[in-house]
């Protein structure tokens, strides 16, 4: 660099300066020498290296233009970095820079395209139109979008979006008059324009909701009325409406046919509801010749329907307890609540008529209960039992129940069961005779509890159906069907059944009643029905020595006693047992024993003949003995001469004198 | 060809009636709800008489129903021309005088003279659907409004704004008129073109 007058001034410069460039095309720049540079050191435009970042370019892309000037060519931005430097060789081969400059490569915008637009109502006179566009490619360079729009005569300033480049707010527009809305983008490099879009704004509107919804319920039990205020002027635009609803807790929503409510409105009544059931409504609204876009759905507004009269009268059915005495019955009377949909309301009370069929006099008890249920106790006979059920507003159908004095009349025949889709299905074959209905009572079999009574009430026209109600797995329940008839009642076909079976949860008990030498009675008790969980098929008896193979015997699963035979005496066995429904075995705890040593009889056929034996022994001894008495007495107890019979004895002693 | 451009024009004629009309309900409707607000921020009654305002166009026309289309297209946009004018001029006085103060009132009259320029625009189409042309502008600028007090300025621009008004209401009659296929129109002679 040259010093002067304390400036350092450059010895060169090159032009373009800080160029931005299209990618892909084609760049020259000039690097151009001063004048007084070249006064030291010769240095010439000849002389000019040219440098992207570090790397010099090669000689063929440089020219001489003259003395002063060199340009460089790139016939394709994409080798192109930054910085370019005009760099020369000074004396003493040392490497200069001139100058440098950077580069900006990018692409010029294309043309927006899929421009749209649509106008959101935010109150009751204010509508902003936002229009969106697809902006196209990445450019690399600082690219600004406008949205423009004029009328015929009009022009407006330009809306600038914020932040983003693909769409723009414009605050407020007038309806009824062509706008021409149309999107510039532009950068450095160049400008593009979408396609114009010409529309009259209130074609494009979305509405605010209707508003202020209430409810009311009127005198129909199945009609509920609705109103609402709407949020934009008759004069701006005529309505059409979307009413949807939906009963309180449930998922699915029911629309009032669009047609119905096709014009501008500020009320409506629904029909066709549900009496004393909660509803929740909700209402969206456009244009009414269906030219722009919904509302959102309104807030949600519930309303309850009036009560009507129950529509069926609950199914009745007894439980009759002949226990005390067969001249006096226990009736226990029962029946289902009405499901909301068929109560229309709440229920209050039940009115129950027992009317006595079997005396002429035809008297009839009326009782008023509110609970499901009523016991009494009548003498036996035939009743025909009533049950309305009341509401606030009127009564039920009324449902009645014939109490024959015996089931006389035809069974149904083979009850059976099926366990399917964890449900169980229970079939009959229907007796000959028109069956007005059919009852299925069920309980549960436990030893631990009570079998409490459940029931439902069947068409008289099938031969199956499955239970309703809570049917659990490895439980037995008692099954029962009763065809009912105009005028009488079959007796009950029962069954028991298992909804799904599974292997016992206790294995029996075995011990032994009494042991023998070779054979061993053994005893068990039938396992609980809560123990069972599922139909006893068979038993097996399993039995080993401490050493042996274990055998296995097949009993019958109605026995409690079996007798093992030919074992071995005076050997300790184990045996144990083993219970099997028809989803497998559970094996009791084992027991031990063992054999007796000796068969029944076999001590007293030893110990008898041995006592006899001695018996006989000691009495020939004895008898012998008795023989040979003499001697025995010779050589037991010999005489023993008696001193006082001695010689001796007689002898009188003389004193000897002294 | 020129059955369609008959036809063409027809449709277009259709179009900006049926919009012209729909311009002048909510014109109507707007420039109501602007007097209100009018009224209460000059202070004034809205139901204060007011005599008749020099420079404002009647609406009130004796035999109306025998004027033909073109009549009332002209009598219209004159109208239409001088409210534009008269309202510009409210607006610079409204900004004047109140400044910022009340921007609701200066968007609300700024929103009612972009409708009665678009109403004005309908006006010159149709015109020139009619082979007519509409008059030019250049003579028409607005009469110099007399040098008024404060309160009669006021007071003047609240008979600006009944009358418009009562314009829009005209305005929509006048349109479904000549909406009407045969009546009214005085345009070019149907070319005899069915075969």
């Amino acid at each position: 660099f040259l010093v002067s007058d304390g400036l350092v001034q450059s010895c060169g410069h090159i032009i373009p300066e800080s160029p931005v460039l299209a990618l892909g095309s084609s760049f020259t720049a000039l690097c151009i020498l001063n004048e007084s540079c070249l006064d030291f050191g010769n240095i010439y435009a000849n002389q000019i290296i040219w440098k992207i970042k570090n790397r010099v370019v090669p000689k063929e892309q440089y020219h001489e233009v003259n003395r002063t000037v060199s340009s460089v060519t790139f016939n394709d931005t994409s080798s192109l970095a930054n910085p370019l430097t005009c760099n020369v060789l000074a004396d003493g081969q040392i490497e200069q820079n001139i100058y440098g400059i950077t580069v900006t490569i990018g692409l010029p915008p294309e043309k927006p395209k899929n421009l749209s637009c649509i106008v959101h109502q935010l109150s009751k006179l204010t509508y902003p139109m936002t229009c969106t566009w697809n902006p196209g490619r990445h450019t690399f360079l600082d690219t600004h979008f406008r949205l423009k729009y004029r009328w015929p005569q009009e022009n407006f300033p330009d809306c600038i979006p914020k932040d983003v480049n693909n769409s723009c707010t414009i605050a407020d527009v007038q309806f009824f008059v062509n706008l021409e809305v149309w999107v510039e983008a532009a950068n450095v490099l160049g400008r593009a324009e979408s396609d114009p879009l010409v529309l009259d704004p209130i074609e494009i509107v979305k509405p605010l909701s209707p508003h202020n919804l209430s409810v009311n319920s009127g005198i129909l039990p199945t009609v509920l009325k609705l109103s609402w205020e709407n949020r934009i002027s008759a004069a701006v635009m005529k309505l059409k409406f979307n009413i949807r609803y939906r009963i309180i807790g449930d998922t699915k929503w029911m629309q009032v046919p669009p047609e119905d409510t096709a014009s501008p409105r500020t009320s409506f009544s629904v029909q066709g509801l549900r009496p004393y059931t909660e509803y929740v409504f909700s209402i969206r609204c456009m244009k009414e010749d269906g030219v722009g876009y919904w509302s959102d759905w309104s807030e949600e507004k519930t309303g309850v329907t009036t009560e009507d009269k129950p529509s069926k009268g609950p199914p009745i059915w007894r439980i009759i307890d002949a226990s005390r005495s067969p001249a006096s019955w226990t009736v226990h009377l029962m029946w289902k609540a009405l499901e909301p949909f068929e109560a229309n309301g709440v229920i209050l009370r039940y009115e129950v008529t027992v009317r006595a069929k079997s005396s002429l006099s035809g008297l009839s008890e009326k009782y008023n209960v509110n609970t499901t249920s009523l016991t009494l106790n009548l003498p036996n006979g035939t009743y025909e039992v009533t049950v309305m059920a009341h509401n606030r507003v009127g009564t039920s159908p009324p449902s009645v129940l014939l109490i024959p004095a015996s089931n006389s009349k035809a069974p149904v025949k083979n009850v059976r069961t099926l366990p399917k889709d964890g449900r169980l299905w229970v079939g009959w074959t229907a007796p000959n005779t028109y069956v007005l209905k059919y009852v299925i009572e069920w309980c549960l079999v436990s030893n631990s509890s009570d079998c409490i009574i459940e029931w439902q009430n069947e068409p008289g026209n099938i031969q199956g159906t499955y239970l309703k109600g809570d049917i659990k797995p490895f439980k037995c329940y008692l099954i029962t069907v009763y065809p009912l008839y105009a005028d009488g009642q079959g007796s009950g076909q029962s069954v028991k059944a298992y909804l799904q079976q599974d292997r016992p949860s206790k294995g029996p008990t075995v011990q032994t009643k009494k042991v023998g030498k070779a054979e061993a009675v053994l005893t068990w008790n039938h396992l609980t029905v809560d123990e069972q969980n599922g139909f006893i098929r068979s038993y097996t008896i399993f039995y080993k020595t401490v050493d042996g193979n274990e055998t296995a015997v097949s009993v019958d699963p109605s026995k409690t006693e079996y007798t093992l035979s030919s074992l071995t005496s005076d050997t300790l066995y184990t045996v144990r047992m083993m219970a099997y429904t028809d989803e497998g075995g559970r094996s009791g705890p084992d027991f031990t024993f063992t054999t007796q040593k000796f068969g029944k009889g076999e001590i007293e056929a030893i110990v008898v003949p041995v006592c006899l034996a001695f018996l006989l022994i000691v009495l020939l001894g004895v008898l012998f003995c008795f023989n040979k008495r003499d001697l025995i007495k010779k050589h037991i107890w010999p005489i023993v001469p008696d001193p006082s019979k001695s010689n001796i004895a007689q002898w009188s002693p003389q004193v000897p004198a002294k | 060809m020129a059955a369609a451009d008959s036809s063409s024009a027809t449709l277009r004629r259709c179009d900006l009636c049926s919009r012209g009309i729909r311009l002048a309900g909510k014109m109507r409707s707007d420039v109501v709800d602007l007097l209100d607000t009018y009224a209460e921020q000059q202070g004034l009654d809205a139901s204060a008489s007011v005599a008749a305002v020099e420079g404002v166009p009647v609406a009130a026309v004796e035999h109306w129903d025998e004027q033909t289309g073109t009549q009332r297209l002209l009598e219209n946009l004159a109208a239409y021309r001088a409210f534009r004018a008269l309202l510009a001029q409210m607006l610079e006085e409204q900004q004047e005088q109140l400044g910022e103060a009340d921007a609701a009132l200066s968007r609300a009259l700024a929103a009612v003279l972009l409708q009665v320029s678009a109403f004005a625009y309908h006006l010159e189409e149709l015109l020139r659907l009619e082979s007519r042309g509409p008059p030019s502008e250049e003579g028409a600028r607005p009469p110099q409004p007399p040098h008024l007090g404060l309160f009669e300025r006021k007071l003047r621009g609240l008979g600006v704004l009944r009358e418009l008004a009562q314009w829009a209401i005209r305005s929509a009659r006048d349109l479904r008129q000549l909406a009407k296929p045969s009546l009214g129109s005085s345009s070019a002679p149907s070319l005899a073109e069915s075969p």
